[in-house]
């Protein structure tokens, strides 16, 4: 109890918000995710501790435009906005989709890019031609199986549009689905057009189908009411686009096309609002051409009338003069592969794991602590505590630890109580883990003979010095096995730490997996540092066991 | 020295177990309880040291009074005090198994004495020498004998240095060979002029060692006084059943 007052105490506030405070600070701290991956935010291929990606330098741009440098926070997609209400971080610059929900409970910068959804399909596939053939059964007479990812645009669109005619699969990766296509467990998926691009060299088994529909903008969210950072990162998008600098940005990762033509519309309004570098985009057609290349179809056209030919992974032709040089574009390089895995990626992977074993050590002596004094108290203490003492084991038992974390991080700050990330998860982890310790030490207790607790009152001893010198001693040497079972799953449960913003072992596996398409060997690696990191706990134990066994139990 | 007036002792939901028992043990005096199983002995004990709250009556040690209903929490002062006047021998010895002999026996000087190891270890190994424990310190408690066990659950309490010392069944468990040990030790610790009442259902410490005998049958005192007068020439039925038993 008095840990957790301490760490609430000293937890410190975190501190965002608008555009003055973060002209003081120097610096604009924006959330994503990097297990989102290309060609948003992802690890580097030459240096996995390094990111990269187009929203990377898209935040460098803004941040110089408001005169401080860019900070990345790192937090789950969809709690991104979480992190934002609660002050974590001043703005959502992810690949977030504008919506009608969302633009009410947060404040929405003009769209930095216009993206389409992407049918993508496998090569060898000839059944599938258009989004038609799609609402047709297979050859084996099932509903076609179409993988989306979770909460999505993709997702809504397919439901619009096919309805039951075919079965929608949910995946919490982006490139999940592009791999289960290819291995034919489903038989096509919708994609944001940036990652079909992106990721089209990773994926050779794959084709588009149709043009990108389901029109869409990605935006930067501030907080509600933060009209000040918004404008300013408006005229920031307004001042890239007429210097051609966005544009130079998004050839560099292939990302251009003629649907962006609809941004310089958007900025030209600007100039109503006295932007003066929206005056300089002139009235006229937007200056990248659209030679060739097919228009997105309408938001939320469904059907396969869509003309062919025109593919999201091959971009319009660039104007004349702004393309930038080949050896400065973005491209994936081979998937690589075995042994180069294992050199590229093993340091960060240990890395990782050093957060994995600093969270599990800080935590689980609190959790111990904490355990035994609930244990006392339920089986010594006065009536009047123990009935909430046992309150505490049951609620802690059986709510997620998840759901803890959530409270801890995304609620307490409402009241008041801010904790950083770190602190949070030491302390949700212990407090967790006490409940289940508590139950532990609470059986360990009741196995020790009441005598010897009245032989040691007889003694003289108060209850609490027989306590510590004659029942805990004992009881430890009965629950050394069931709490070394705790603590290699509070070692594997450190990996929850993710949603509340922490990248360790687990995180960083699906952050290179996202990104490199090497599944393989990085669970193998990520499984080889878990077990070599538990079993010479278990090791550990079982000598502990046997020489505390030599010493022990029953006269 | 110890006073236990008018005793009463039910416990919840039960027969009474002691029905009004008084008794008196002056300083130095040897008071031995005897009485068939049941009678209620180990309870007397209990009360006197505070371990079980009685009903009715009181319990003196020098000045401290105990009265009906202790509680463990509230009363924890007084209990203590009374706990360090008077020694508990139980009779499932209660060593500390996670403890070595020497341990056992410093673990009460060293924490509620508040002496220092190297004296209380010093004052520990001489009375084991006089025990024939020497040799033991240093051994765990499961690895002894039962005599060997018993000597050490004595020392343990006398280690505490109290006026009076309660021993409860001190031979039940023991072969003869081997209770014939422990009772060595009592009788010792008895003409050294150590308070003492111990509950037996034999009489051969009483006829050695006691200064005064009561007989308890079904939680009432039937008869007391010196041995010599309660063991050669026995007024009640039942001292005279358990003498017969005794040389059956």
């Amino acid at each position: 109890m008095l840990a957790l007052g301490a760490l609430v105490c000293f937890g410190r506030v975190a501190h965002a918000g608008d555009l003055e405070e973060i002209r003081q600070r120097g610096r604009l701290v924006w959330g994503a995710d990097q297990e989102g991956g290309g060609p948003y935010v992802y690890p580097r291929e030459d240096d996995p501790r390094q990111v990269t990606g187009f929203e990377v330098e898209l935040a460098e741009l803004f941040a110089t435009a408001l005169g401080v440098k860019s900070e990345l926070a790192q937090g789950n997609w969809d709690k991104l906005p979480d992190l934002l209400r609660t002050g974590k971080i001043d703005v959502v610059l992810n690949g977030y989709e504008w919506s009608a929900e969302r633009a009410t409970t947060m404040a929405a910068s003009m769209p930095y890019y216009v993206y389409g959804l992407q049918l993508l399909v496998r090569k060898a596939d000839a059944s599938l031609a258009s989004w038609d053939d799609l609402g047709t059964p297979g050859a084996s007479g099932d509903k076609r199986r179409v993988g989306v990812l979770t909460g999505s645009a993709a997702e809504e669109h397919v439901r619009r549009a096919l309805g039951d005619r075919v079965t929608l699969v949910s995946y919490d990766g982006n490139t999940d689905a592009m791999r289960e296509v290819e291995t034919e467990k489903l038989d096509a998926t919708l994609q944001d057009t940036p990652i079909a691009s992106f990721y089209a060299p990773r994926f050779p088994g794959l084709r588009p189908v149709g043009a990108p529909v389901g029109k869409g903008y990605y935006v930067v969210y501030a907080r509600a009411g933060e009209l000040g950072l918004v404008q300013a990162l408006d005229r920031a998008t307004v001042e890239l686009l007429a210097t051609g600098k966005l544009e130079a940005l998004y050839r560099k990762y292939g990302l251009w096309d003629d649907a962006q033509a609809e941004l310089f519309a958007i900025a030209r309004m600007a100039r109503f609002y006295g932007v003066p570098a929206a005056a300089a985009l002139g009235d006229g057609a937007p200056r990248a051409p659209a030679a060739g290349a097919p228009s997105p179809g309408p938001s939320g056209d469904a059907g396969g009338t869509q003309s062919t030919g025109g593919a999201a992974g091959s971009a319009p032709p660039p104007a004349a003069g702004s393309e930038p040089a080949a050896s400065d574009i973005v491209r994936l390089g081979e998937r690589k592969r075995g042994w180069e895995v294992v050199r590229d990626y093993a340091g960060i992977l240990v890395e990782s794991a050093g957060l994995t074993v600093v969270l599990s050590l800080l935590s689980f002596p609190l959790a111990i602590a904490l355990g035994l004094a609930v244990a006392i108290g339920r089986l010594y203490g006065p009536r009047l505590v123990r009935a909430p003492l046992g309150a505490y084991v049951e609620l802690l038992r059986g709510t997620p630890l998840m759901l803890q974390l959530y409270f801890i991080f995304f609620f307490l700050p409402e009241v008041g109580v801010r904790l950083p990330a770190f602190a949070t998860a030491i302390l949700g982890l212990a407090v967790n883990y006490s409940a289940y310790e508590s139950e532990i030490y609470r059986a360990g207790l009741q196995a020790v003979p009441p005598g010897q607790m009245e032989a040691a009152l007889a003694l003289g001893m108060t209850r609490g010095q027989a306590l510590r010198r004659v029942v805990v001693p004992q009881a430890a040497r009965i629950v050394i096995p069931p709490v070394v079972n705790d603590f290699i799953a509070l070692f594997k449960d450190t990996s929850v730490c993710s949603v509340i913003t922490l990248v360790e072992l687990t995180k960083r596996y699906s952050v290179l997996s996202m990104s490199t398409q090497a599944t393989i060997e990085l669970m193998l690696m990520t499984a080889v540092l878990y077990l070599g990191m538990s079993y010479p706990l278990a090791v550990v134990s079982r000598r502990l066991e046997k020489r505390l066994g030599q010493r022990a139990l029953v006269t | 020295m110890i006073e236990v007036r008018a005793l009463e002792k039910r416990f919840v939901g039960g027969p009474a177990v002691l029905r009004g028992v008084s008794l008196a043990v002056a300083k130095g005096a040897v008071a031995v309880v005897i009485g068939p199983s049941g009678s209620g002995k180990s309870t007397l004990l209990r009360c006197i040291n505070g371990l079980e709250p009685f009903d009715a009556g009181e319990v003196r040690v020098g000045e401290l009074v105990l009265p009906p209903g202790v509680d463990p929490k509230k009363d924890a002062r007084l209990l203590q005090a009374v706990r360090r006047r008077v020694g508990m021998v139980f009779q499932a010895l209660h060593l500390f198994p996670h403890m070595s002999v020497l341990e056992n026996l410093v673990a009460g000087p060293r924490h509620v004495l508040g002496e220092a190891r190297e004296a209380a270890e010093a004052r520990a190994l001489e009375l084991l020498l006089r025990m024939n424990l020497r040799d033991k310190a240093r051994a765990m408690p499961r690895d002894l004998s039962g005599g060997q066990q018993q000597r050490v659950a004595i020392a343990r309490t006398l280690l505490m240095r109290p006026d009076a010392i309660l021993v409860d069944e001190p031979t039940s468990a023991l072969d003869p060979a081997t209770a014939n040990e422990v009772l060595a030790v009592m009788v010792e610790l008895a003409r050294d002029g150590q308070t003492m009442i111990a509950v037996t259902h034999s009489f051969r410490f009483a006829r050695r060692a006691a200064t005064q005998v009561h007989v308890l049958a079904d939680g009432v005192e039937v008869e007391s006084g010196p041995p010599e007068r309660v063991l050669e020439a026995p007024e009640h039925e039942v001292t005279r059943a358990l003498l017969e038993a005794e040389r059956a």
